[in-house]
């Protein structure tokens, strides 16, 4: 294991979000990059979209853009292009051409970032699209709501500038359609952003009609249902058809929409204006560098990887992240860019353009009086008089002594203009002031200053009548906070540099191979006595690979590396700490035990719920899908001679109690059921859906299904099929309501199989230990932060597999890849900054009460025989703030919540009214 | 009296209590204008006196709103601030004012709902009492 890696930096081609994240997730961990990017600026498609699912976070791409123009060890190429790249692992060269000329560069490794584009639907005839103005793209429609576009947020329809009544979307444009397009795949966002774009809509004016034509809704990702379940609340119309085509109504700028329901009868129906919600598709430029690269590609001319090194190209040293390995989403994309990155780290040692920022050290400004920097932040989606209203009350503010706009490069700006002012604290308004938190803290560190002297301010309001009076009081209050701040204790922490992974299972065991290949020492702990997880009866893939010869030999690979320490059969009790020094006490042979490490990786699975539906548990040939599954990997010629077998989607899954879409269930039961027909020709085969979800390049195994003869049919929810047993044969006779046919169909089946909702298996408990949120259906929450998929709540905890979301093995590699990636960032360094927002005791006037050490929750507080004080380690301290409350001689105090704001405020507050 | 607005400072703990405000602006509601809002990072870090001192600066109405019982990421904080509440509402009556005043409330990171209509139903009660100082 320990020979040398080759040394290199890295060439990253494309500067969309796929690339930024590889840019500055690789610098982070000390490499050097090249960021080449063909046109002006980077971003890719972000900057062209209106709001990201699930919250607008146009905030969070331009400060990510200024960190990789900054970054010294990024090194940034726009208008640039890349000829051809040639070379191997450790080296590699990249032949570009630039403004100036031609220019070669060396690099050890490659990630191929770039390339999607949506598809021009000017070549359908059947949408006038190109003909009739008010037929727009979903590109086009983002552009038209965007507050910053050329209408400013009024969203007027091409043609006549009225404000559009009655909206269309049309799903699949260029998608899922051999014929047509070429574009045979699904291409998985445009439901989601069809949906975002008609509640945009509903937020802009309620009365407008949305009306959303589609073949099935497909919300299969993270949160995803719970925007389709808002959008149905809110009167976004909901139409399963196909159109025929779209016409002007004669008589105006009006569209007649011609379409073909589900029961097959044409309708007709007007609107103001036609979205096409167009499909993605590789660029066809990066296509064809792939394949000078020597790339292999998909049929769909997207870059072709196996599921189980999912950012790994056939060549080894190039990986391939983002919309050129397939139609992915933002999430899936950074997911993926950091999953490069951990490809990378195990491949590569890091060869860096300059060293690691020093900080200067604090300057003391005890005796100092307060001078304020307010800095503020506005959000395109906010009224347009936020700006001047800020101003106007700072300037009320004698401890304010300058106010500043920023945008764009956030932090250099706010570095440049505190020190030009020698301003000692810091006041920011923004939309979601927590997202800044870090920049707040890196430009006082950078500036010089203690990285806690600064008071955020939501500058969100939502009744526009009341908007100054609520701004005034939240200024003036962050104003009065900010100014009684004294910097806080810091102290630095050497990295335990080893990982913890809870769980056994492919992602857990995923992440530790990844973080052990880049030298860190990992303990994997798993409750059961074997580990595996769901791994066990996974018999396939969706595109047909043994999951079971992969799964031993990474078991294999696990069991032989010299950095992993497998512990199974082993419980977990307590964890405490802070990023870069947890201890976690572990349970194991009756044995409690406490391990030290500097991160966490929380991949704990999930499970498939049992249903209390559909005879499971009554009927011998009704199977849980996991069952029926491990059964067929176990016997290969189980269920050979059954006549008729029944898939059941949806059991117990998005409706309530489990809203939520278990994402991976349509094609596994597709993929089960096209292994059956291979065995067995003859046999019939249903698929009881509600829609059909083989999102992605998953469709072309939908497709080869129904080629092949498996039969779809599709219930309505409040319409379920009903299971019984057959008198006599003991058969599952299932009995639906066929929405073609409009009747209902009954099949005898010889087994039936019920793909329930997967649920997260010990998600309460790790949240408990772990002290990381979950969200609305119970699996781990994503960071605050935002476009962070496998960060969670808590700093240095990071998460992946079925505990997080469903997902099927691939993307479950992904994020585990990417969880080791993130995990890094923080193991690569050598010390850790502590302190800020905690509790500190003043030995002078400690009376050694023992009160802190009964009260703090945690059992922080100790009494210091040394100093005869009481003492809190600021690295374990949590910063409630209840010893400093509680303490009778007042001997603790919080810098950041002192008692002198807490008395002051009531009278800061009322000053205003 | 009926276009009475009674004057009310919140405390509010930055974890449940300030995701529900979030999730409540994401639902289109705010607080009104008449409550004003004062963070803490738990709300265990409350004492009595910051909470006397605002009727002292004559507003009519407190109320400290933290996590559910079970649900405090710092085990204990929600349930010292429920007895300091008690304790504030014993002096505010040895000093003849209505213990009502003060209250104490349990909000969820989820509910956007809870937080707005808390704001409301103190509001509500506090105008049934009548200002703390009437001219």
């Amino acid at each position: 294991m320990s020979q040398e890696k080759p040394k290199g930096p890295v060439m990253i081609i494309g500067g969309g979000i796929a690339g930024i994240q590889a840019a500055l997730s690789l610098a982070g961990t000390g490499y050097g990059v090249y960021l080449v990017e063909q046109k002006a600026s980077l971003g890719g498609m972000i900057p062209e979209l209106h709001r990201l699912y699930p919250l607008c976070a146009c905030c969070k791409l331009d400060p990510r853009i200024a960190a990789c123009e900054q970054d010294p060890n990024i090194q940034v190429m726009v208008n640039t292009r890349v000829l051809d790249v040639s070379g191997k692992v450790g080296d590699f060269k990249i032949s570009l051409e630039t403004d100036g000329g031609k220019k070669d560069v060396e690099a050890g490794a490659v990630v191929l970032a770039a390339g999607i584009e949506t598809f021009d639907p000017s070549r359908y005839e059947t949408y006038e699209y190109g003909h009739l103005p008010n037929v727009v793209t979903s590109v086009e429609y983002e552009q038209l709501q965007k507050p910053l576009g050329p209408e400013a947020g009024q969203l007027k329809r091409p043609s006549d500038g009225k404000a559009p009544e009655k909206i269309a979307w049309l799903q699949c444009v260029g998608s899922r359609d051999l014929n047509q397009c070429d574009a045979p795949y699904c291409s998985s966002v445009c439901c989601m952003y069809a949906l975002k774009e008609a509640l945009n809509t509903k937020d802009w004016s309620e009365d407008t009609e949305t009306a959303i034509f589609y073949m099935d809704m497909r919300t299969h990702g993270k949160g995803f249902e719970g925007v389709l379940n808002r959008a149905e609340e809110r009167d976004v119309r909901l139409i399963r058809s196909r159109v025929h085509t779209v016409d002007a109504f004669p008589g105006g700028d009006d569209l007649e929409i011609k379409y073909a329901d589900e029961k097959g009868e044409l309708q007709k129906e007007i609107f103001d204006m036609v979205v096409l919600s167009v499909g993605l598709r590789p660029a066809g430029e990066a296509v064809e560098l792939a394949q000078k690269m020597g790339v292999d590609l998909t049929a769909d001319h997207f870059v072709h990887t196996t599921p189980f090194r999912p950012v790994a190209t056939n060549v080894p040293g190039i990986f391939a992240c983002g919309g050129i390995s397939g139609p992915h989403d933002i999430g899936q994309s950074i997911t993926q860019a950091a999953a490069s990155v951990s490809e990378i780290v195990s491949l590569l040692s890091p060869a860096p353009f300059s060293p690691p920022e020093a900080y200067p050290e604090p300057r003391d400004i005890t005796d100092q009086p307060p001078e304020i920097l307010f800095a503020y932040h506005l959000c395109p989606a906010m009224g347009s008089d936020v700006g001047a209203n800020i101003e106007e009350i700072a300037k009320t503010m004698p401890a304010v002594s300058s106010v500043l706009e920023v945008g764009g490069d956030v932090l250099g700006s706010l570095v440049e203009k505190l020190k030009e002012t020698q301003a000692t604290r810091v006041l920011f308004g923004s939309c979601t002031p927590v997202v800044h938190k870090p920049l707040m803290e890196a430009a006082l560190k950078q500036a010089g200053l203690n990285p806690y002297l600064y008071e955020t301010v939501d500058l969100r309001v939502v009744d526009p009548d009341t908007a100054r009076a609520h701004l005034q009081d939240r200024i003036r209050m962050a104003a009065a906070r900010v100014a009684l701040i004294s910097p806080p204790l810091l102290k630095t922490y050497p990295v335990e540099k080893r990982a913890l992974v809870v769980g056994g299972g492919i992602s857990g065991l995923e992440s530790a191979l990844a973080l052990a290949n880049s030298g860190y020492p990992v303990t994997v702990v798993e409750k059961e006595k074997i580990l595996g997880g769901h791994a066990r009866h996974v018999r396939k893939t969706w595109q047909g690979y043994d999951v079971q010869e992969y799964f031993k030999t990474l078991v294999d690979s696990v069991n032989a590396h010299e950095h992993i320490t497998v512990m199974t059969d082993t419980q977990i009790k307590r964890n405490s700490g802070f990023p870069g020094n947890f201890v976690t006490t572990l349970n194991w042979n009756k044995t409690d035990v406490d391990l030290s490490h500097g991160v966490t990786i929380l991949a704990a699975g999930g499970d498939p719920i049992k249903p209390d539906e559909y005879l499971y548990g009554q009927n011998d040939n009704v199977y849980l899908w996991s069952e029926l599954a491990l059964k067929m990997a176990e016997d290969p010629s189980a269920f050979k001679d059954a006549d008729t077998g029944v898939f059941i989607q949806c059991v117990g899954s998005r409706e309530p109690g489990h809203p939520h879409c278990s994402n991976f269930c349509c094609s596994f039961s597709v993929r089960t059921a096209l292994d059956l027909k291979e065995r067995n020709p003859e046999m019939n085969l249903y698929v009881l859906y509600r829609d059909m979800r083989t999102f992605g390049e998953r469709e072309s195994i939908y497709r080869e299904a129904r080629e092949r003869g498996v039969i779809f049919i599709r219930y309505d929810v409040d319409n379920k099929p009903v299971v019984e047993s057959s008198k006599g044969t003991g058969k599952a006779r299932v009995v639906v309501y066929d929405q073609v046919l409009q009747r209902s169909v009954a099949l005898e089946a010889d087994f039936v199989s019920l793909q329930s909702a997967i649920v997260g298996s010990h998600n309460e408990a790790l949240s408990r230990i772990f002290r990381v949120n979950l969200d609305a259906n119970g699996f781990l929450a994503e960071s605050p932060e935002k476009l962070k998929p496998v960060v969670s709540t808590a700093e240095g905890v990071y998460m992946a597999g079925l505990a997080v979301y469903p997902k099927d093995t691939e993307a479950s590699i992904v994020q585990a890849k990417a969880a080791a990636a993130q995990a890094l960032e923080i193991l690569s360094l050598d010390r850790v900054q502590v302190g800020g927002v905690i509790a500190e005791v003043m030995p002078e006037k400690c009376a050694v009460c023992c009160t802190c050490v009964r009260t703090c929750p945690f059992d922080v507080p100790f009494i210091d025989h040394e100093t005869g004080a009481a003492y809190i380690d600021p690295g374990l301290c949590r910063g409630c703030g209840m010893c400093v409350a509680e303490c009778p001689g007042k001997a603790i105090v919080m810098a950041t919540c002192s008692d002198e704001m807490l008395t002051q405020a009531s009278a800061v507050l009322l000053s205003t009214s | 009296m009926t276009d009475f607005k009674p004057q009310i400072i919140a405390f509010y703990c930055s974890n449940c209590a300030s995701s529900a405000a979030t999730i409540a602006e994401g639902m289109k509601k705010s607080l009104p204008e008449n409550i004003r809002t004062v963070h803490v990072p738990c709300s265990g870090r409350i004492e009595t006196l910051h909470l006397l001192k605002p009727f002292e600066e004559g507003v009519d109405g407190v109320y400290v709103a933290g996590c559910q019982e079970d649900s405090c990421q710092y085990i204990s904080g929600i349930s010292k601030a429920a007895r300091r509440v008690e304790q504030v509402k014993k002096i505010l009556e040895s000093i003849g004012i209505e213990p009502e005043r003060i209250d104490v409330f349990n909000l969820s990171a989820g509910k956007g709902d809870a937080f707005v209509d808390t704001a409301l139903e103190m509001t509500e009660k506090l105008r049934a009492l009548g200002p703390m100082n009437p001219a």
